[in-house]
């Protein structure tokens, strides 16, 4: 299980990462999140919910009224063209944040010290 | 399932209810019974599936404010307002067609048991026990229409929140305007009803009058007069009353959007009828009494209440329209 402070800020990419292979709905992309990650992510009722609406208010999204499937009417979601924009430029930022982060945090640790010594030498 | 349902109507009973909200309760509540079911289907108890399914909620205060609601607990003193279902609407008119029915009654009890006493005084000239039997009669009638008064008057005075800004949703007002239209039929036929029984009611008089016959005296006539008036303006009461309640209804009704605007405004209105009735007309009327003992002009002085009445108005609108 992960922390959800750490990843607070990528869970609208998460959905709309998803939502870019196909409109789907609430249940649909929580379930697809816990299966991807082997459970090692699951996202909360809330902060789903939270994520569409702020989407949405972005514009990012669009909301709409699916078929009744098992007796229920879901309402599913679509990207937006500003929605891939949008998206497009967090997987840019994510391969810059992911060597960042790997850098600092990573076990690159060896090549700091390395270059320090021969610094100091 | 129905632990689910109650854990979603807990957490969204301090949530205002709108059409974004209602359907963000719906869309929450199926994609938890689907979780649920998920859960069941891999063979877990009935027990950890609610667990997990109440476990991985969250928190209710990220997703509304997300969505620009002022949860109660934030509370920027913005001021509290209600929310009216159709229940309550319902409710309101019930209780409006109530009273209006029972006061016209009472007034009509009151009329009856003054008319009937003149109408046996005057017609049958009373004299004595009778006379007696037929006060008493017309004492406990008046009795009981005051009583009624009293009762409706103390049924109304808890209906006042009704009677300031609350949030009524695009369903219930159409559902509102669409009793009212049923409703103007007979409306208008109890207001024609109610006025042709007050004309009609003078009839008994003149004719008395023109008649000049022992055999009808006048005294009978007003006596008809006030239980033929008496049933005109229980027709008047009821109805009026009945249509009233809708007015009061779609006019405090304000969409959730503007609720707390129009709470606002409502409550500047209240502090600028308070200021008119415990300072503004004071000081008329002391005003009144300088200028008119000052100068001795009794004569025009009287004007003051006049112009004071028009600027009313005008002072009332200053009040609520300044910080609008």
């Amino acid at each position: 299980m992960i922390s959800s402070d750490t990843i607070r800020g990528y869970n609208d990419t998460f959905l709309l990462s998803l939502l870019s292979e196909g409109d789907s709905y609430g249940y649909a992309l929580s379930k697809e999140i816990k299966d991807r990650t082997d459970g090692k992510y699951s996202i909360k009722e809330t902060t789903l919910y939270s994520a569409f609406t702020r989407l949405k208010k972005n514009g990012f999204i669009e909301a709409y009224p699916g078929d009744e499937t098992q007796g229920r009417k879901r309402t599913y979601y679509r990207i937006t063209k500003d929605g891939i924009h949008y998206l497009k430029e967090k997987q840019k930022e994510w391969e810059i944040t992911k060597i960042v982060v790997d850098q600092l945090v990573g076990g690159k640790k060896g090549e700091y010290y390395k270059r320090l010594h021969r610094a100091n030498l | 399932m129905n632990t689910i349902r109650d854990y979603i109507e807990q957490i969204f009973k301090t949530v205002p209810l709108t059409k974004e909200t209602l359907q963000l309760k719906t869309d929450m509540l199926a994609n938890m019974e689907d979780k649920y079911l998920a859960l069941k289907e891999e063979g877990a108890s009935e027990h950890e599936a609610i667990g997990v399914v109440i476990a991985e909620f969250g928190n209710v205060d990220e997703l509304l404010e997300e969505m620009g609601i002022g949860h109660s607990s934030s509370g920027d003193d913005l001021p509290s307002f209600q929310v009216m279902e159709q229940e309550d609407l319902s409710n309101y008119l019930m209780i409006k067609g109530k009273a209006g029915m029972n006061i016209g009654l009472g007034i009509l009890s009151c009329l009856t048991g003054l008319g009937s006493l003149l109408l046996l005084r005057g017609q049958f000239n009373l004299r004595g026990i009778p006379l007696y039997a037929g006060l008493l009669f017309a004492i406990v009638l008046i009795a009981l229409g005051v009583g009624l008064f009293i009762v409706e008057g103390m049924r109304l005075s808890d209906t006042t929140h009704y009677h300031k800004p609350f949030v009524l949703r695009d369903e219930d007002k159409n559902w509102l305007e669409e009793n009212r239209q049923l409703y103007k039929r007979s409306y208008s036929f109890s207001i024609v009803a109610g006025v042709t029984l007050c004309i009609l009611s003078f009839s008994p008089l003149f004719l008395s009058i023109i008649l000049q016959s022992p055999r009808f005296s006048v005294l009978a006539g007003v006596g008809m007069m006030a239980i033929m008036a008496g049933l005109g303006v229980l027709f008047f009461v009821y109805s009026g009353n009945y249509w009233n309640a809708f007015t009061v209804l779609l006019s405090n009704g304000k969409p959730m959007e503007t609720i707390h605007e129009d709470l606002m405004i409502h409550k500047r209105k209240e502090r600028a009828q308070h200021i008119i009735e415990q300072i503004y007309w004071p000081i008329i009327v002391i005003a009144y009494f300088i200028l008119s003992y000052v100068f001795n002009g009794w004569g025009w002085t009287w004007l003051i209440f006049v112009v004071g009445g028009l600027l009313e108005e005008v002072i009332e609108n200053l009040f609520v329209n300044k910080r609008a």
